[in-house]
C-alpha cells in the first residue's frame, strides 16, 4: 500500500474509532432518523385508566453519519391514540360521539361505488378516513398505510414530549423500572425507571433516567441524563458507562460494537453483546445515581453474538436456592444458544473494604439442530407468561403462611417444578425461520436447566431479524373482563418476527402453532413495540426513518395486521435519493 | 437456467419458444459484456402440503384414480401434484409427467397458480380424482375451497382465467385444521350397501342432519365435477374436517360443496358434528414392558417403582390436529389433550368414537403428551410370526425434549386386548437397553420430527413352478428350505435380494425439520436373511452376535458353501420401529468397514514425563474371552475385527473344531499380559450395532476426567472445618456421572471388597475435584484490598509479608502444564448432589492440616474458579460409549439407578485394575536415625492383596477369565470389553489407552440437503403408483420426489 493511501486509511480508521460529540453537525433531536430501538414505559400509564403505557421511547441511530450524534425521543401515546384512526365494522363500534364507520352501507357514508371503505371511524361531516389526507397511491408501495403521516411536532396534537442527544449508532433500547421494595441502600436514585442504550459510536452503554413530576409520579416522559442544553443536548459523560477504566474495579472497557442488550426484570444486571467479537459485557446496575457499571466481560464465546435475552428466574418453594441471573445468547456464526450466568461474589476484605465481584460465566449450551443449517440467529425471546400463571395457580392451591408444613412445601415444590417451561423463540436466517422451543425440563430443584430445546421451526420469508412478544385483541364473550365501545375482547399471546429484508412482520400464534397473519410494512422494518392494551403496535422503519402504527385488534378483520397510521414523514436515505 | 429447462419440456408452446428466443438473444448479448450471473428463480413460496391428482384428457378431464396414471402409451393422463402456497394463498400445480410447474397465466411475469381465498392448510383429493379440497384460514376467511380436476390445468382458448371466482367454496365458523375424505356407503335407511348391489345408491345426506340448502344451477359451470360418477371405492364422498378452536370435527358433503355457486362464500352446512369426547382413563396405567426392562431380580422394591402412567386431567378441551385414515378408522391427533382419538367411520353420519390411544412418555410419565401429526400403516400380510398381520399408528409427540419424537401404537395388540387400556399406551420396545441413544418408547432423531408416513411395497418374485408371485413373502434363510421365499436371499455380491436399499415390506418415514427423511424398519420382509451366518438354537440366551432361538444349528450356508443370509455382524441389524441401517453390517475388503471394527490395536501413552516407563512395565489393556452360558466349563473365544482382519483367541480344541471364528480364517489374538510382545486389545460386543456411533475415538485414562473443565466452581469454606462445599448450580454433577464415597462404595461391594475394607476402599476410589484455574491477575485488587491480602499468612504464618499471589503459586503450583498439576489442588468428594460437592483435601494429614489447606485454597482461588472432577485410582473411559447410571436420588444425592432403571444396565465407564499377587510389593526407601545412626528401610506403598485399599481385583489367575478369580474386574459396556492389568509400576494420572472404532450404525436417510442447504420441509406424501415419496419444502425446494427404489431424488425434481 502506498504511504498516502495508508495515511488516508489510518485517518479514516481513527475518525471512526474516536467519536467526538463536539465534531460535525448537531442532529435534529426531534426528528426520527434511522430508528433502531423502541421501548414502552411500563410504569407511566395512560390517562384513560385502561392500563396502556403512556410513553413510547424511540432511539435514533444517525446511521449515515450525517450528524455528529443521535437522539432519543419520547412520544405521548395518549395523544397519539387521539389521531390514529379508530377501527370499526359498524358505527356502533365508534361509540358515542366517535363518528360513523366508513364501511359499505353505513348511513352517512356516500354511496359511491368508487369509494374504498377504510373501516375507520370518520367524522360524519367530512367522511374523510384520514384527518391529514390520504397518501398518494404511488407511495403505498414503499409506505403502506392509507393515511398521510402524522406530524409528531404538530402544534395541535404535539406527540413529542422530550428528546435528548446520545452518541451515534445506537442499536437498541430497553426500559426497566426500579424495583419497589428494593432494600439496597445504594439504590438512591430518585427516578423510578431508566433506559439503557448500547451505542456503537463510542462503545458505551448510555443510561437515561426518566423524570417524574406532579401529577405524573410514575414518569412524565422527560429525560434526565445530565443533558447540557447545547444544540445537541446530549447526555453527559456520567450517563455513559463502559468507556472509563476508572469506574469499575477491574479496569474494564466496553469492547467495540456493542449491539444487543437485555436486562434482568429488576434491572439489576444489564448484558450487552459485542457484535464483532465473541464476548458479552455485564453491567451491574444498583439503581444509584451513579448508573450501571461495567462489571465483567466474558470472552471466548463464538463470534458475533447478536441476540440476548434475560432468563426469567424459576421459583422454588423453600427459597433456599439463591436465584442467579442468567442470559441466553444466540449467534450469527454458531448454531447454538448459550446460557450465561451471573455469579455474584460479595466480599469484605480484612481492611474493612467491601466490594462485590459480579462475573458472567458460561453455564451451558444448547445446539440449534431443528434447522438444516442452524447458525445465523438474529433475535431471541423468552416467554414466561404461562409459567407465571402456573406458579400463581400452585401458590393459590397449595400452601403458604400459616400453612408451611413440610408436606405442604413438598407439594408446592412438586407443583412448581411441574409448571410449564418458558417458551423460547429464535429468529434464524439459515433458513429463514422462527425456531420454537422451551426451556428443558430436568430433575433439578427448579425443574428446569434454563437451556432451550427446539421442537419446531416455522418457515418465514427472508431476512428475519427480531423476535418480540406481545398480545393482540381477539373477540371476547359476555364473560370477558375487557371491553370498549366495540364490545368485549380478550388478549392473546403472539410472537412477532420482524423480517427486515422482506418487509414483513410475521405474527405467530403459539397456542395454535400457526402463523396468524403477515403484516406488510414499509422499507426496513426493525424495532417493534407492542401496545397490547391499545391493540396497536409501533414499528420503526429504519430505512425511511418513520414509525408505523399497526392495528392488532382482530375484532376488525379488515384492518387487523395492517398499518393504520404513521408518525413522521418517510425520508429515503441519502444514498437512494 | 431452471426456467430454461422448464421451457424446453415436452409441452411445446409457441409463446414459450418466443420467450426462449429472446432470452437466448439476451444471454448472447450478455455474454459479450460480462460474466453472466445465474439466478435461481423460485416459482413456489412457502409450500405447505401436497395432494396428487390423475388428470386426463382421453375420455374425461374430470380426473381418474391415481393408479390410472400415468398413461405411458398415449400420454393423455398426467399425474399432477397440487402443492399449497401458504405465503401467496395459492395452490401450485406440478405436472409430474411433463416434469414442469404449470403456469396458469402466461401473460404475467413469473408463475401464476390457483388462487384460493386465504392461507391454505390441509389439502385432500377424492379417491377417484374428481376434485381436490383445500382448507383455508384467515380472519373471516375460514373455509373450504373445492378445486374440480377439470380446472386444475390452464384454461384453454376461450375459457375464463382461473381465479377466486372459479371455485366453489364455503365458509366455516372457525379455522379448519386437518381434513380427510371418508366414504358413506349406506342407503337412505342407514343400511350398508355392498359394492355392486343393484339398484342401490348411497344416501345423499345424513339422515339426522338439517336438510342441505338446495343449490341453484351454476351460472357458468366451467369446472364440472360429479363425485357420484367418479371411479374408486364405493360410497358418497364426505369431508371430515377438524375445527380445532371449536374442539370438534364436522362432516361436509363434498358434492354439495362442489355444487355451490362459484365465487360465492356461503356458510358450510355440516351434516354431523363430533365433539371428540372419549377421554383417557381416569385411573393410572402401566406400560407393557419387555423382559429386558423389568426391574432386576433382587432390586430394592422400595425405590424401584414399576413405571406408572398417572391419570390425566380430562377437563382440558380436545383440540383436533393431524388426521390419518385407513379403511373404516380415522385417527385424530390432539394438540391439547393427551389422547389420539379413534373414530369408526363405517357410518360417517354416525361416526363412533372408540377408546382412544393414550400417549404417554416412559421417560417422563408425568408429562402431558400431546400430538401433532400421525400416520397409520397398512395391515401387513399374515405371516408365520404375525398370523393377523401387523398395523401401527405413528404419532408425533410434538413437545418432547430435546426434539419432537414419534410414538408407536400397536393396533393389532390393542385389538387382542380390548379391555386392557395399558395396551393403548405407546409400544415399549425390546432391546432398548442396548440402544442408549433412543428412548424405549420413542423414535427420536437429531432434529424434531415434522411428519410421518408409511409405505408397504413388494416386488414379488415369480414362483419357478407356477410363475405367479406372492405379495408379502418373507425371505427364507434355512439352507434346507425351498420354494419362492428362498428367492429373496442375497446373492454373492449383494446386488439382489436382502440388502439395505431393498425396501420390501412395511416401512415408516420420519421427516425431520432439518431436511432429513429417516427410513424406519416396521416389517422388513427380508429381515430373516439379514443376520450372521452362525446359528444359535438356544432360546435362553443370545450369543455374542445377539442371535438366539434359531431353528437350525448349522451355519446358514448351502451344501456348496454359499451363504443363505447376508452374514452381517448381528442378528439385530433389522429391528422393528428402529431406523434402518444404511449399509450391510459387514467389514470386508469388498464391503468396507461397516461392522463395528477396530482400526488398530489400542495405543498406550503417558503425558506425565515423570512417569516414563518401559513397555514391559506398562499397564495392559487386553481382550478377554466371553462366557459360554451353554457350557460354564468352557469359554467362547474373544474375537474382534481389526480393519478387515478378524482376530480371535482360540484354544487348540476350538481350532480343531473349526467352528467360526476358529475356523482358520482368524489371526491369533493374545490376551495373556505375561506373554512377550502382547499387544493391547479389546473386543467389541456385536449384539446391537446401534450401540455404536459411526466413528469413535475412545480413550481410557487413569484417573481421567469425568467432565471437561468448568469455570464456575465456588468454594465455600468455613474456618476450622475439614470439609468444604464446591457450588456450581448448573453443573448437574449427577448427570455428569460424579461418584462420591457412597456410590463408589457400591462398586466396591460389586467387586467383592471385604466389608471391613470398604470405607478405606471408597475413600481411595471416590472421585476428586481438581482445581484447574489460575489465580487472579497480579494487579487484581483482590491481592491489595480483598482477602487475597492475607493468603501468604495463611500458607506460611511465619512469612506473612511474602507476595500473596507468589505464596499461592508456590503452594498450589501454576497451570503452565495443565496435564501435570500439583496434587495439592485435589479435593476428594465426600458427597455429590445436583449442584454441590462436599469435598475435603485429598492429600492432607489430620484435621489441622486439612482445615488449613481448605482455607488456603479458598484464599488463593476466590470467586468462580475453573475445575474438573477426576476418577480416583481407576481407569475412566471417555467417548460416546462412556455412559453411566448415576442420577439425582430422592434425597438430592447422586445415586446408582441401573438396578431400577434397566435401560442403564449396560452403562459403565469405569475400569478397575487387576493386579498380580505374584509380583513383589511396591516399595520406596526411607531413612531414619536409630541411635544416631542413619538407617534405610523399605516402605511398602502397595501390595496386591484384598486388604489393600487401592486394589481393584486381585488376579489369582491371569489372564482373567469369565467366572474365574478377578472376573468382577472385566470391564464390559455396550461398546467395549476388556481387562486392565496393573503394570510393574503404579499407574499414574494421565496414562491413556486410545483406540478408534468404525463401522458403527449409520441410519438410512434421504436428504434434501443434497439439493439445498437451506430447507424447511413441511409435509410428506406417498405416490404409490410411481413409488415416489414426496417432500414439500417451504424454504427453497418446493416439491422434492424421492425414488424408493434408489432412495435418491427423482430428477428433474425438486420443482420450485
Amino acid at each position: 500500500m502506498r504511504p498516502l493511501s495508508l495515511l488516508a486509511a489510518l485517518s479514516v480508521l481513527l475518525l471512526n474509532s474516536c467519536y467526538s460529540p463536539g465534531d460535525g453537525k448537531a442532529p435534529p433531536l426531534e426528528e426520527l432518523y434511522f430508528p433502531t430501538g423502541l421501548a414502552l414505559d411500563g410504569l407511566a400509564k395512560s390517562d384513560d385508566g385502561k392500563g396502556g403505557p403512556k410513553y413510547l421511547y424511540v432511539v435514533n441511530s444517525d446511521f449515515d453519519l450525517q450528524y455528529r450524534a443521535a437522539s432519543v425521543i419520547s412520544y405521548d401515546l395518549d395523544r397519539l391514540r387521539e389521531v390514529v384512526p379508530r377501527n370499526c365494522n359498524a358505527t356502533a363500534d365508534c361509540g358515542p360521539g366517535g363518528g360513523i364507520c366508513d364501511a359499505p352501507g353505513v348511513a352517512g357514508i356516500p354511496d359511491d361505488p368508487t369509494r374504498v371503505p377504510s373501516y375507520f371511524c370518520v367524522d360524519p361531516g367530512t367522511t374523510a378516513p384520514c384527518p391529514f389526507g390520504e397518501r398518494d397511491e404511488a407511495d403505498l408501495v414503499l409506505t403502506p398505510g392509507r393515511c398521510k403521516s402524522i406530524d409528531p411536532l404538530s402544534p395541535l396534537k404535539k406527540l413529542l414530549v422530550d428528546s435528548v442527544g446520545i452518541g451515534a449508532f445506537a442499536t437498541d433500547v430497553i426500559w426497566r423500572a426500579k424495583p419497589k421494595a428494593d432494600s439496597n441502600p445504594k439504590a438512591d436514585s430518585k427516578h423510578q425507571s431508566r433506559l439503557f442504550i448500547p451505542v456503537r459510536g463510542d462503545s458505551t452503554l448510555h443510561w437515561i433516567d426518566l423524570d417524574s413530576s406532579d401529577g405524573y409520579p410514575n414518569g412524565d416522559g422527560h429525560f434526565s441524563c445530565g443533558q447540557n442544553g447545547s444544540d445537541d443536548d446530549r447526555c453527559n459523560e456520567q450517563h455513559r458507562s463502559g468507556d472509563s477504566t476508572s469506574d469499575n474495579p477491574d479496569q474494564l472497557l466496553q469492547p467495540p460494537e456493542p449491539y444487543a442488550v437485555d436486562a434482568t426484570a429488576d434491572g439489576g444486571f444489564v448484558a450487552v453483546t459485542n457484535q464483532t467479537s465473541g464476548n458479552v459485557s455485564l453491567y451491574a446496575n444498583d439503581w444509584s445515581d451513579r448508573g450501571p457499571k461495567l462489571a465483567s466481560i466474558l470472552n471466548g464465546l463464538p463470534q458475533t453474538p447478536v441476540a440476548i435475552a434475560a432468563v426469567p428466574p424459576a421459583a422454588v418453594a423453600s427459597g433456599e436456592l439463591p436465584e442467579e441471573a442468567g442470559f441466553l445468547v444466540a449467534y450469527r456464526s454458531a448454531s447454538q444458544v448459550d446460557l450465561l450466568r451471573v455469579h455474584t461474589d460479595p466480599f469484605t476484605g480484612p481492611s474493612g473494604v467491601s466490594y462485590t465481584r459480579d462475573g458472567l460465566r458460561p453455564a451451558g449450551s444448547a445446539p440449534i439442530n431443528a434447522n438444516s443449517l442452524g447458525f445465523d440467529s438474529r433475535g431471541i425471546a423468552i416467554d414466561d407468561a404461562q409459567r407465571q400463571k402456573d406458579y400463581a395457580a400452585c401458590r393459590a392451591a397449595q400452601c403458604g403462611p400459616p400453612n408451611t408444613s413440610t408436606e405442604c412445601v413438598t407439594q408446592l415444590t412438586q407443583c412448581l417444578r411441574a409448571a410449564h417451561q418458558p417458551a423460547v423463540y429464535v429468529a434464524s436466517r439459515a433458513p429463514a425461520s422462527l425456531l420454537v422451543g422451551a426451556m428443558t425440563a430436568d430433575l433439578s430443584a427448579t425443574g428446569t436447566n434454563d437451556l432451550p430445546s427446539f421442537t419446531d421451526t416455522v418457515p418465514l420469508t427472508f431476512g428475519p431479524s427480531r423476535v418480540i412478544l406481545g398480545e393482540v385483541r381477539v373477540p371476547g364473550t359476555a364473560d370477558s373482563v375487557l371491553s370498549d365501545d366495540a364490545g368485549p375482547y380478550e388478549l392473546e399471546r403472539r410472537v412477532f418476527v420482524v423480517c427486515f429484508d422482506s418487509r414483513r412482520i410475521f405474527v405467530y400464534d403459539p397456542q395454535r402453532r400457526v402463523i396468524d397473519s403477515i403484516v406488510s410494512t414499509g422499507r426496513g422494518p426493525y424495532a417493534l413495540a407492542i401496545d397490547g392494551a391499545r391493540g396497536l403496535a409501533y414499528l420503526g422503519h429504519f430505512t425511511d426513518s418513520y414509525l408505523g402504527v399497526i392495528s392488532l385488534d382482530q375484532r376488525f378483520p379488515k384492518t387487523y395486521a395492517t398499518i393504520v397510521a404513521s408518525i413522521g414523514a418517510p425520508k429515503s436515505p441519502r444514498s437512494s435519493k | 437456467m431452471k426456467i430454461f429447462s422448464r421451457l424446453l419440456l415436452p409441452a411445446f408452446d409457441p409463446l414459450k419458444l418466443a420467450v426462449l428466443g429472446i432470452c437466448a438473444w439476451a444471454a448472447l448479448l450478455g455474454s459479450c459484456s460480462q460474466t453472466p450471473i445465474t439466478v435461481q428463480l423460485h416459482a413456489m413460496q412457502s409450500s405447505g402440503r401436497v395432494s396428487f391428482v390423475c388428470h386426463g384428457a382421453d375420455n374425461s378431464p374430470s380426473g381418474h384414480k391415481l393408479d390410472e396414471c400415468p398413461d405411458y402409451e398415449l400420454a393423455t393422463r398426467h399425474t399432477l401434484a397440487l402443492v399449497t402456497q401458504t405465503a401467496t394463498n395459492e395452490v401450485a400445480v406440478v405436472d409430474l409427467y411433463a416434469q414442469s410447474i404449470v403456469d396458469f397465466d402466461k401473460t404475467t411475469p413469473g408463475y401464476s397458480f390457483l388462487r384460493v381465498g386465504a392461507r391454505p392448510g390441509a389439502i385432500v383429493t377424492t379417491p377417484g380424482g374428481a376434485a381436490t379440497f383445500v382448507a383455508v384460514s384467515g380472519l373471516q376467511k375460514d373455509g373450504i375451497f373445492a378445486l374440480p380436476t377439470t380446472c386444475v390445468v390452464p384454461p384453454l382458448a376461450g375459457e375464463v382465467a382461473r381465479d377466486l371466482t372459479t371455485w366453489s367454496a364455503c365458509h366455516l365458523s372457525s379455522a379448519p385444521g386437518d381434513m380427510s375424505v371418508v366414504l358413506d356407503a349406506n342407503d337412505a335407511q342407514g343400511h350398508p350397501i355392498l359394492p355392486g348391489q343393484e339398484g342401490s345408491a348411497p344416501r345423499v345426506s345424513c339422515p339426522n342432519a338439517l336438510p342441505l340448502k338446495p343449490t341453484s344451477p351454476k351460472l357458468v359451470d366451467a369446472c364440472p365435477a360429479d363425485l357420484t360418477q367418479e371411479r374408486g371405492p364405493f360410497g358418497r364422498r364426505k369431508l371430515l374436517v377438524a375445527l380445532p378452536d371449536e374442539h370438534k370435527l364436522v362432516l361436509l358433503d363434498a358434492q354439495h360443496l362442489l355444487d355451490q355457486q362459484p365465487g360465492e362464500f356461503p356458510e358450510c352446512e355440516p351434516e354431523a358434528t363430533f365433539a371428540l369426547g372419549e377421554d383417557a382413563p381416569t385411573i393410572p396405567l402401566a406400560p407393557v414392558l419387555p423382559m429386558d426392562l423389568t426391574p432386576a431380580a433382587g432390586a430394592d422394591t422400595n425405590t424401584c417403582i414399576k413405571p406408572s402412567y398417572p391419570a390425566r386431567d380430562t377437563r382440558v378441551p380436545p383440540t383436533p390436529a393431524g388426521m390419518a385414515a385407513m379403511d373404516d378408522r380415522v385417527y385424530v391427533a390432539d394438540s391439547s389433550r393427551p389422547v389420539v382419538h379413534v373414530l369408526d367411520v363405517t357410518d360417517p353420519c354416525a361416526s363412533k368414537e372408540l377408546p382412544p390411544l393414550l400417549p404417554y412418555s416412559y421417560s417422563a410419565p408425568d408429562r402431558v403428551v400431546t400430538t401433532s401429526r400421525l400416520a397409520v400403516s397398512p395391515l401387513s400380510p399374515p405371516s408365520k410370526k404375525w398370523p393377523n398381520g401387523q398395523q401401527f399408528v405413528y404419532a408425533i409427540d410434538q413437545d418432547d425434549q430435546p426434539t419432537a419424537s414419534v410414538m408407536v401404537f400397536d393396533i393389532i395388540r390393542m385389538a387382542e386386548h380390548p379391555k386392557d387400556a395399558n395396551y393403548r399406551t405407546p409400544l415399549v420396545f425390546d432391546g432398548t437397553a442396548r440402544q442408549p441413544y433412543m428412548p424405549p418408547d420413542r423414535l427420536r432423531f437429531n432434529a424434531p420430527v415434522r411428519d410421518v408416513s408409511f409405505v408397504m411395497r413388494d416386488f414379488p418374485k415369480p414362483d419357478p413352478v407356477t410363475g405367479a408371485g406372492q405379495f408379502g413373502l418373507s425371505c427364507e434363510p434355512d439352507p434346507n428350505a425351498s420354494g419362492p421365499a428362498t428367492g429373496y436371499r442375497p446373492n454373492g455380491d449383494f446386488t439382489d435380494g436382502a440388502r439395505p436399499v431393498n425396501l420390501r415390506g412395511v416401512f415408516g418415514f420420519a421427516m425431520l425439520t432439518n431436511g432429513q427423511v429417516a427410513v424406519i424398519d416396521v416389517e422388513d420382509f427380508d429381515a430373516p436373511c439379514r443376520r450372521p451366518a452362525t446359528a444359535n438354537m438356544s432360546t435362553a440366551f443370545e450369543d455374542l452376535h445377539g442371535c438366539g432361538g434359531d431353528e437350525i444349528s448349522t451355519p446358514f450356508k448351502t451344501a456348496q458353501g454359499a451363504l443363505t443370509v447376508t452374514g452381517e455382524s448381528s442378528c439385530h441389524v433389522v429391528e422393528p420401529h428402529r431406523p434402518r441401517s444404511a449399509s450391510l453390517s459387514i467389514s470386508s475388503s469388498s464391503n468396507g468397514l461397516r461392522a463395528p471394527t477396530l482400526r488398530s490395536f489400542p495405543q498406550f501413552s503417558n503425558v506425565n514425563p515423570a512417569g516414563v516407563i518401559s513397555v514391559d512395565q506398562q499397564p495392559r489393556m487386553l481382550a478377554t474371552d466371553f462366557a459360554n452360558p451353554g457350557n460354564t466349563s468352557a469359554t467362547l473365544p474373544a474375537e474382534v475385527n481389526i480393519s478387515t482382519q478378524l482376530y480371535a483367541h482360540c484354544t487348540i480344541e476350538q481350532l480343531n473344531a473349526k467352528q467360526p471364528p476358529c475356523d482358520g480364517n482368524a489371526t491369533p489374538l493374545v490376551i495373556d499380559p505375561g506373554e512377550t510382545g502382547v499387544q493391547n486389545s479389546l473386543t467389541l460386543p456385536l449384539v446391537e450395532p446401534r450401540s455404536y456411533a459411526q466413528d469413535e475415538s475412545p480413550t481410557l485414562s487413569f484417573e481421567g476426567r469425568v467432565f471437561p473443565d468448568r469455570s464456575s466452581g465456588f468454594l465455600s469454606v468455613e474456618d476450622g472445618v475439614t470439609e468444604a462445599v464446591l457450588r456450581d448450580p448448573d453443573a448437574n454433577f449427577c448427570a455428569a456421572g460424579v461418584e462420591d464415597s457412597d456410590t463408589i462404595r457400591a462398586r466396591g461391594e460389586g467387586l467383592g471388597i471385604p466389608s471391613s475394607n470398604l470405607d478405606a476402599w471408597a475413600k481411595e476410589h471416590a472421585d476428586y475435584v481438581q482445581i484447574t484455574g489460575d489465580y487472579p491477575a497480579p494487579d487484581d485488587q483482590y491481592w491489595r484490598q480483598g482477602r487475597g491480602n492475607g493468603c501468604a499468612a495463611l500458607i506460611d504464618p511465619s512469612k506473612p509479608d511474602v507476595d500473596d499471589r507468589d505464596a499461592c503459586v508456590r503452594k498450589f503450583g501454576n497451570i503452565d502444564t495443565p496435564g501435570v498439576l500439583k496434587e495439592s489442588r485435589d479435593l476428594s468428594i465426600l458427597a455429590a448432589s445436583g449442584g454441590e460437592l462436599s469435598v475435603t483435601p485429598r492429600h492432607c494429614q489430620g484435621e489441622t492440616d486439612c482445615a488449613g489447606t481448605l482455607s488456603q485454597l479458598s484464599c488463593c482461588f476466590p470467586a468462580g474458579t475453573a475445575y474438573t472432577v477426576r476418577a480416583s485410582n481407576q481407569w475412566m473411559l471417555a467417548g460416546t460409549g462412556a455412559l453411566h447410571d448415576l442420577a439425582i436420588g430422592p434425597g438430592g444425592r447422586c445415586t446408582h439407578t441401573a438396578s431400577c432403571d434397566r435401560r442403564k444396565q449396560y452403562f459403565n465407564s469405569r475400569a478397575f485394575e487387576v493386579c498380580d499377587p505374584s509380583r513383589p510389593p511396591d516399595t520406596h526407601k526411607e531413612t531414619y536415625l536409630e541411635n544416631g545412626v542413619e538407617k534405610e528401610v523399605d516402605v511398602t506403598d502397595f501390595t496386591c492383596a484384598a486388604t489393600e485399599p487401592q486394589v481393584g481385583c486381585v488376579g489369582d489367575q491371569i489372564p482373567v477369565t469369565p467366572g474365574g478369580p478377578a472376573s468382577a474386574c472385566i470391564f464390559e459396556n455396550l461398546t467395549s470389553r476388556f481387562v486392565v492389568y496393573r503394570g510393574v509400576k503404579p499407574s499414574l494420572r494421565g496414562m491413556t489407552f486410545s483406540w478408534q472404532t468404525t463401522g458403527g450404525f449409520v441410519p438410512q436417510t434421504m436428504s434434501l440437503l443434497s439439493q439445498s442447504s437451506s430447507v424447511n420441509p413441511q409435509s410428506l406424501g406417498y405416490l404409490s403408483q410411481l413409488g415416489y415419496l414426496a417432500v414439500v419444502d417451504a424454504s427453497t425446494l418446493g416439491l422434492v420426489l424421492f425414488d424408493l427404489n434408489s432412495l435418491g431424488v427423482v430428477l428433474p425434481s425438486p420443482y420450485f
